[in-house]
């Protein structure tokens, strides 16, 4: 049941690991080498001595990007933090393969005009116009500290 | 001279950024952080994904992890954990130079990404036309850790938050 998710994360060397502490903050780490069992979608976690984490709902995530911040590449496993005989393991309850870069960009036109269309008229706002000279400055700005 | 854990949130493209969600399953995306001079950091997140915005008007505690240096010119990679509230403003900003944090923040995401000028193309701006409709997320940081060389199995150094105070 969780070949896919196995495969998908075999694609990464690194996973971060998120749970939730005992003050109900988020705290993530990562995970070199992640060994992830396919057939139970089990993994073992190894948590650092001076971050405290409580047993309960976690996730998986990797991802990677170029030096210049493109080719993103990522992935999310969800699932459960739990201790078992001293050891932590990660437990899988869900997930997706993520779709290619063409398919995420088509469906975040069509999703994120939906949710952008429903944050807008929840609070009666009107679609707000961009400040396009803003941003060929700020692009323009950009350039020109690069070079 | 910024010391080396400063560097790291300063340099790094990407923190993974994590808000609870309301069953309170942990919710983390790679995202782009700006530290600001006052310690915090802005992050912003578009109107047409506005989920991290609902998760911190719910529960304000979130954690950023600095982890991924790819790109960063860091030549001895660490890691920094940060445990902090946040707050995602009510206004929706699309004058990116309307304040002068998130000016500093695209500029810096610019210079970072030079492919994403396409999402102000004539083809993005039509495809994504939400992508620049943007909620301002602040992080205070209420704790935070080390790692000098990403040896997560190894026992992080607790930082010191007044060292996030930073002279711009």
């Amino acid at each position: 049941m969780w070949a896919e998710a196995a495969n998908w994360l075999a694609k990464f060397p690194e996973a971060v690991v998120t749970a939730v502490d005992a003050e109900g903050y988020p705290v993530s780490v990562r995970q070199t080498a992640p060994r992830y069992d396919a057939e139970t979608g089990q993994m073992s976690v190894t948590w650092p001595a001076g971050i405290a984490v409580a047993e309960g709902p976690a996730s998986v995530l990797c991802h990677s990007h170029d030096e210049k911040v493109w080719n993103i590449k990522a992935m999310q496993i969800k699932g459960r933090l739990e201790r078992r005989a001293g050891d932590w393991v990660f437990i899988s309850t869900a997930f997706t393969a993520p779709p290619g870069m063409l398919i995420t960009f088509w469906r975040l036109s069509r999703t994120g005009r939906a949710a952008a269309r429903r944050y807008l008229d929840k609070r009666g706002l009107t679609a707000p116009a961009v400040n396009w000279d803003a941003i060929n400055e700020l692009q323009r700005r950009a350039r020109n500290s690069r070079s | 001279m910024p010391s080396p854990a400063v560097e790291v949130v300063v340099k790094y493209r990407t923190c993974e950024f994590t808000t609870l969600s309301r069953d309170g399953s942990p919710q983390t995306w790679p995202v782009g952080a700006l530290l600001l001079e006052d310690g915090r950091f802005l992050l912003c997140t578009t109107i047409g994904l506005p989920q991290k915005a609902f998760n911190i008007r719910r529960n304000a505690k979130v954690g950023l992890l600095f982890s991924e240096p790819t790109g960063s010119g860091v030549t001895e990679p660490g890691a920094v954990l940060i445990k902090g509230d946040a707050t995602a403003e009510d206004r929706v900003v699309s004058d990116m130079m309307a304040d002068p944090n998130l000016a500093a923040f695209m500029q810096t995401w610019f210079a970072r990404q030079p492919a994403g000028a396409f999402m102000s193309s004539w083809l993005g701006r039509r495809l994504l036309p939400f992508y620049y409709w943007r909620i301002l997320i602040y992080v205070t940081p209420r704790r935070a850790v080390f790692w000098p060389t990403r040896d997560f199995t190894s026992v992080p150094q607790t930082l010191d938050l007044s060292e996030l105070h930073r002279v711009g």
